[in-house]
């Protein structure tokens, strides 16, 4: 039986680096099936409003 | 001032009176490997505390600064030199020269895994040792108000004998050093007994394949060398390690470093997974990833529990 999914430590500063776009895909591609999560951490970690504000 | 042919061995005298608290060395319990060239000052030593944090801190400083605690001695077997003594043809007799100390102290706990670390030492000539005994007493040979190790001549880890049913496996080190330390230069302080237990040497943190690597990922296993099982270090770090993602590092094949994008635990392997900037261009999916953790005083700092030094592993393609 497949297990829960086990807690991703995202590395903000390269995420912060980046942008929103390059880091979901980059996160995208490595666990497709947590798209959502990936998207989720980065609204609440660098707000919805900022997408590439900080790259 | 040195004065050209002038020896003064006049002055070589001492005052004899054994006063109320000499210094007394007890049973040795435990040693300290360091290199000859390091040492601790005044101010490290100017309290207790602040000798045990300077103690604390170079077990994780980096090679060549770093000490090494070796605990739990508890038997020692001296075979030292005598010293060397002429006698003379009508029956005088002079001193040549002064015996080397050379003990090999019995390792109380760690078996072969300590052995096979200490080991690791027999070809050095550059190190020295610290020692302490059973009252908190770390000793060795103090220089310009600085305490060194004594230099070791020889460090050797001798046969080991086996379990013969009636005794325990008997695993040993063996330490060749001069004696003139404990006559002249001689440096110690004094540190409480329980202080001893909280300077710890590093372990080893493996770092062994955990799967295949897809897309980018790379699947890691982490053990402790002779500790935890890779199971265990999951169940008891994990989440530790996920949450502390920049510990872990990454390189490409040409010594490039490449950034970790993530580390996630792995339930089902009980394993992590490791994502590197695929945008790199130093990455490449046909190469393989090369996978390091940050430096022991980085891992202790966000992982106080974790002593730990990692190896280096590279994923396969």
């Amino acid at each position: 039986m497949k297990k829960q999914p086990g807690k991703i430590g995202y590395n903000d500063k390269w995420a912060k680096k980046v942008g929103k776009s390059e880091f979901l895909k980059q996160m995208n591609e490595a666990y497709p099936d947590r798209k959502d999560e990936h998207a989720a951490y980065w609204d609440k970690k660098f707000g919805k409003a900022t997408p590439e504000a900080a790259k | 001032m040195s004065v050209l042919n002038q020896y003064n061995c006049l002055t070589s005298e001492g005052n004899t009176e054994a006063g109320q608290c000499p210094i007394d060395i007890d049973a040795i319990v435990g040693f300290i490997l360091l290199p000859r060239s390091k040492f601790f000052t005044a101010t490290d030593m100017a309290t207790v505390d602040s000798f045990v944090t300077a103690l604390q801190a170079a077990t994780l400083a980096p090679k060549g600064e770093r000490i090494y605690p070796v605990h739990d001695i508890e038997q020692q077997n001296d075979q030292s030199e005598e010293n060397t003594y002429e006698t003379r043809a009508l029956g005088s007799m002079a001193k040549v020269r002064d015996g080397r100390m050379d003990i090999t102290y019995r390792l109380n706990v760690g078996g072969l895994c300590l052995y096979q670390q200490l080991a690791k030492f027999e070809k050095r000539t550059d190190m020295a040792a610290l020692f302490i005994d059973d009252s908190g007493l770390v000793f060795g040979q103090q220089r310009d108000g600085n305490l060194y190790g004594v230099p070791l001549e020889m460090i050797d880890s001798p046969r080991i004998v086996y379990n013969s049913g009636s005794a325990t496996t008997i695993y040993g080190v063996r330490l060749r050093y001069k004696q003139s330390f404990l006559k002249s230069g001689f440096g110690s302080v004094k540190l409480d007994s329980s202080d001893w237990d909280s300077i710890r040497g590093l372990q080893t943190l493996v770092i062994e394949s955990g799967g295949a690597r897809a897309a980018g990922v790379s699947q890691i296993k982490l053990r402790i060398g002779c500790g935890l099982t890779s199971d265990d270090f999951y169940n008891l770090y994990g989440e530790q390690i996920a949450a502390a993602d920049s510990l872990v590092l990454a390189k490409a094949p040409n010594g490039n470093q490449l950034e970790v994008t993530s580390v996630a635990v792995n339930p089902n392997t009980k394993g992590f997974s490791v994502t590197v900037n695929t945008s790199d261009p130093d990455y490449s999916a046909a190469n393989p990833v090369t996978i390091y953790f940050d430096t022991p005083e980085e891992i202790a700092a966000a992982i106080p529990a974790l002593h730990v030094e990692s190896n280096v592993f590279t994923t396969p393609n």
